[in-house]
C-alpha cells in the first residue's frame, strides 16, 4: 500500500525531473546584432553564451560597451545614447527567435518499471522587445513567449524598464519591473544558460520546497560595475528586490494575498580573457502548498536561502573552458504527512569542460551532484547527473545553431527515498531572426 | 457582425504589421553588402600573415566585407586597430595588432589605391561623377547610405541643403572628436570630388 505522501512525493520527484530533464530553449536577442551590424559572437561565445562583451552589454543599459584604451578619455553613457543608430522597429524587436526539437528519453522509476518517450516539436517561439529610448539613458527589455516546451503558453518572464548612468568605465543601473531572477546575472559560470541544453541542477532542481532560480518575480534591481582599461578587469555588485508569491514563481501578476519576498545580491569579477568569479545569495520567503487539491492541504511561509560560488576559467585564449560551480541551501520545510516543521539542506555544485573547436563550433561535458537531506529522512539522498553535447552555428552570423546532447540522471527522491533514472538524447535548432 | 469585422480588421492588421516587421528584419540580417574578396597571394609573407590574423579575429564581430571596405590613413589603421584591442573580448594581443594594422595598411596602399584610381578613370570628366566612385571605393557606404542603398543607419539624403562645401571638407578630412566618423586620408583632388558629389543629394 502505497501512502499519500509517497504519492505526493512520487509526484513531485517526477516533476522535478521533467523539470530538469525538458530542455531549456536559451535564445540570443538578435535585434542587437542587427542593430550595430555585428555577429552574434560579438556577444556570445555561441549563442545563447555570453561572453564579456555581452555581459557589459546588459550592464550599459543594452549599448555596446565602447573601446576603453589606456589615456583616452572615456564616454558617458549619454556618449553612447547619442551615437546609437537611428531607432528602428527592426532593431528593438525580434518575433522569430525559436527552437525545433527531438527529445527521446527512457525514464525508469523504482517499483515501477520503465516507459520510454520520444517527440519532435517546436520547443519554443519567442519574441523580444529591447532597446533604447532614443537621447535618454532609459532602456527597456521584454521577452514574450508564445511557445514553451512545445506548449502553447503565452508567458512574460521579462517586462522592465531601466536607467543607467555614469560613464562606460564606471556605471551603475536600476531597473523595475518582471524580470528573471538569475538570467545574466553572475559570470559565465554562474549563468542559468549554457553550451548544453540543460542548465545544471543546482539552478534548476526544484526539490520537496519546489523552489527553482528559473522564474520571473517582480521587483527593482540596481548595481555598479567598473572595468579597468582594455577590460582586463570588470567587477560589478548587484542586489534584486522582488515579491514572487510562490517558490515557482507563479501567480505573480494576478490578484494574491499571499506573501513572498525575494532578497539577491552577487557580486562578480570577470578577468580577461574571459574568465570569472561570481558569488551569489538569495533569501526568500514563498508560501508553499503541501497536499495541493487534497482534504489535508496546508500552506506554510518558508524561508528560502542559496549561497554560492561560481568560477570558470579560459585556457588558450579562447579555447578550452573550465567551469563549476557550488551552492548550499537551507530551506524550512513541513513534512505533507504530519506537518511538523523541518530544513531541506542541499549541497550542490558542478564541473563542465567547453571546448570550443573552432568559431562556431564547441563540445560541452557536465558532472553535476545535488546532496539532499530532509528534516526527519533517514539519510541524505543524492541526485546525480551527466550531459554531454556538441553545438554548431550553421551561419556565418551565428543567428542559426544546432545542437546535440545526451544524459543521463538518476538519484533518490529525499522524502520518499525512492530511485529513479532517466537517460536522454536530444538535438535541436535554433533559428534567431 | 460589427465586432467579427472589427477582429478580422485587427487579425489581418497585426498579421500584415508581423510580416512587415520580420521582412524588415530578415532583410536587415540577411542583407548581403557587395562581397569584397582580397587575393593576397601576390601579398609578401607577413602581410599573408596578417590577412590571416586579419580573417580570423576582425570577422569574430563584423563581417570582412564591411572590414574590407572602409579605408583609412596608416595613423588611422594603428588607431583603429589599437580601439578594437582595447573592446570587450576582442582577444586581440599586440603581436596580432601588429600583423593586423600591416595588413590594412599594405591593402590599403595596394589593391584599394589600384581600385580608387581605375575607378576615378573611369568615372569621367564630371566631379559629381567621380565623386561617387569616390563614395564607393572610400568605404563611405559602410556607414551611410544614399536613397536606401549602403547602411541605413546614417543617411546622407539632402546632406546638400544642409552643409556647405567647406563644412563637408572639414567633416571629412578632420571630424569632431568623439564622432564615429574616422579621419579619412583622402588626396585634395578627390576630396573636392566627394564634396561635390554630397552637395547633389539634395
Amino acid at each position: 500500500m502505497i501512502s499519500r505522501s509517497h504519492l505526493i512525493s512520487f509526484f513531485c520527484a517526477v516533476g522535478a525531473f521533467l523539470t530538469v530533464l525538458f530542455p531549456r530553449q536559451a535564445s540570443a536577442v538578435p535585434q542587437y546584432a542587427r542593430r550595430y551590424g555585428i555577429t552574434c559572437y560579438a556577444c556570445h561565445t555561441i549563442p545563447p553564451v555570453l561572453n564579456e562583451q555581452g555581459y557589459m552589454f546588459q550592464k550599459l543599459g543594452h549599448h555596446l560597451p565602447p573601446a576603453l584604451e589606456v589615456s583616452k578619455p572615456v564616454e558617458r553613457i549619454l556618449d553612447l545614447v547619442r551615437k546609437e543608430r537611428e531607432w528602428t522597429v527592426a532593431n528593438n524587436a525580434s518575433f522569430a527567435v525559436s527552437d525545433f526539437n527531438y527529445q527521446a528519453q527512457k525514464n525508469t522509476q523504482q517499483g515501477q518499471g520503465s516507459n520510454s518517450t520520444s517527440a519532435i516539436q517546436v520547443g519554443s517561439w519567442n519574441a523580444y522587445f529591447g532597446g533604447w529610448i532614443p537621447d535618454t539613458n532609459f532602456f527597456y527589455y521584454s521577452e514574450f513567449d508564445i511557445v514553451t516546451n512545445g506548449q502553447t503558453n503565452p508567458n512574460m518572464p521579462n517586462a522592465h524598464i531601466g536607467y543607467v548612468g555614469g560613464t562606460a568605465k564606471s556605471s551603475w543601473y536600476a531597473i523595475v519591473g518582471r524580470q528573471h531572477l538569475e538570467v545574466s546575472e553572475g559570470t559565465r559560470a554562474a549563468q542559468i544558460y549554457s553550451l548544453l541544453p540543460n542548465a545544471p541542477l543546482i539552478f534548476e532542481n526544484t526539490g520537496p520546497t519546489n523552489f527553482i532560480f528559473d522564474q520571473s518575480p517582480v521587483g527593482a534591481a540596481a548595481g555598479y560595475t567598473w572595468a579597468s582599461s582594455k577590460y582586463r578587469n570588470i567587477l560589478s555588485v548587484n542586489a534584486k528586490v522582488t515579491d514572487g508569491d510562490n517558490a515557482d514563481g507563479s501567480e505573480i501578476l494576478g490578484a494574491s494575498s499571499k506573501n513572498g519576498k525575494d532578497i539577491w545580491a552577487d557580486a562578480d569579477w570577470w578577468y580577461a580573457p574571459e574568465s570569472g568569479v561570481s558569488f551569489i545569495t538569495y533569501q526568500g520567503k514563498k508560501d508553499q502548498i503541501q497536499n495541493s487539491g487534497l482534504a489535508n492541504q496546508f500552506t506554510y511561509n518558508a524561508r528560502i536561502r542559496r549561497e554560492g560560488a561560481f568560477a570558470n576559467y579560459m585556457i588558450g585564449r579562447d579555447k578550452v573552458d573550465l567551469l563549476g560551480g557550488f551552492l548550499h541551501g537551507n530551506d524550512d520545510w513541513q513534512d505533507p504527512a504530519t506537518q511538523a516543521p523541518g530544513t531541506y539542506l542541499t549541497n550542490g555544485g558542478f564541473g563542465e569542460a567547453d571546448y570550443y573547436i573552432w568559431r562556431g563550433l564547441a563540445l560541452a561535458a557536465r558532472y553535476d551532484r545535488l546532496r539532499q537531506d530532509v528534516t526527519g529522512g533517514v539519510h541524505p539522498t543524492n541526485l546525480e547527473q551527466w550531459q554531454v553535447g556538441a553545438e554548431k552555428a550553421f551561419t556565418p552570423m551565428g543567428n542559426i545553431v544546432g545542437r546535440i546532447a545526451a544524459g543521463n540522471s538518476h538519484g533518490i527522491d529525499p522524502v520518499a527515498f525512492t530511485g529513479s533514472a532517466t537517460r536522454t538524447f536530444e538535438a535541436d535548432i535554433q533559428f534567431n531572426f | 457582425m460589427k465586432q467579427t469585422v472589427l477582429w478580422r480588421f485587427l487579425l489581418a492588421a497585426s498579421l500584415t504589421a508581423l510580416l512587415a516587421i520580420a521582412t524588415s528584419a530578415v532583410a536587415q540580417f540577411g542583407s548581403h553588402e557587395d562581397e569584397v574578396k582580397v587575393d593576397v597571394s601576390s601579398y609578401p609573407a607577413d602581410v599573408q600573415n596578417g590577412y590571416k590574423v586579419f580573417a580570423n579575429k576582425c570577422s569574430e564581430c563584423h563581417s570582412l566585407t564591411s572590414s574590407l571596405k572602409q579605408s583609412r590613413s596608416p595613423e588611422g589603421w594603428t588607431e583603429e586597430v589599437h580601439r578594437m584591442q582595447a573592446m570587450a573580448s576582442s582577444h586581440i594581443n599586440n603581436n596580432e595588432a601588429d600583423l593586423i594594422t600591416k595588413f590594412l595598411v599594405y591593402d590599403e596602399a595596394h589593391r584599394k589605391a589600384v581600385a580608387r584610381e581605375t575607378a576615378s578613370a573611369a568615372a569621367g570628366s564630371s566631379p559629381e561623377e567621380a565623386g561617387k566612385q569616390a563614395f564607393e571605393s572610400y568605404g563611405c557606404s559602410s556607414c551611410h547610405s544614399v536613397a536606401g542603398a549602403g547602411n541605413t543607419s546614417a543617411p546622407l539624403d539632402g546632406i546638400g541643403n544642409k552643409r556647405a562645401a567647406e563644412e563637408l571638407k572639414k567633416l571629412i578630412a578632420s571630424p569632431p572628436s568623439g564622432s564615429t566618423m574616422p579621419a579619412m586620408d583622402v588626396p585634395a583632388k578627390d576630396l573636392n570630388n566627394l564634396v561635390a558629389y554630397l552637395l547633389t543629394l539634395k
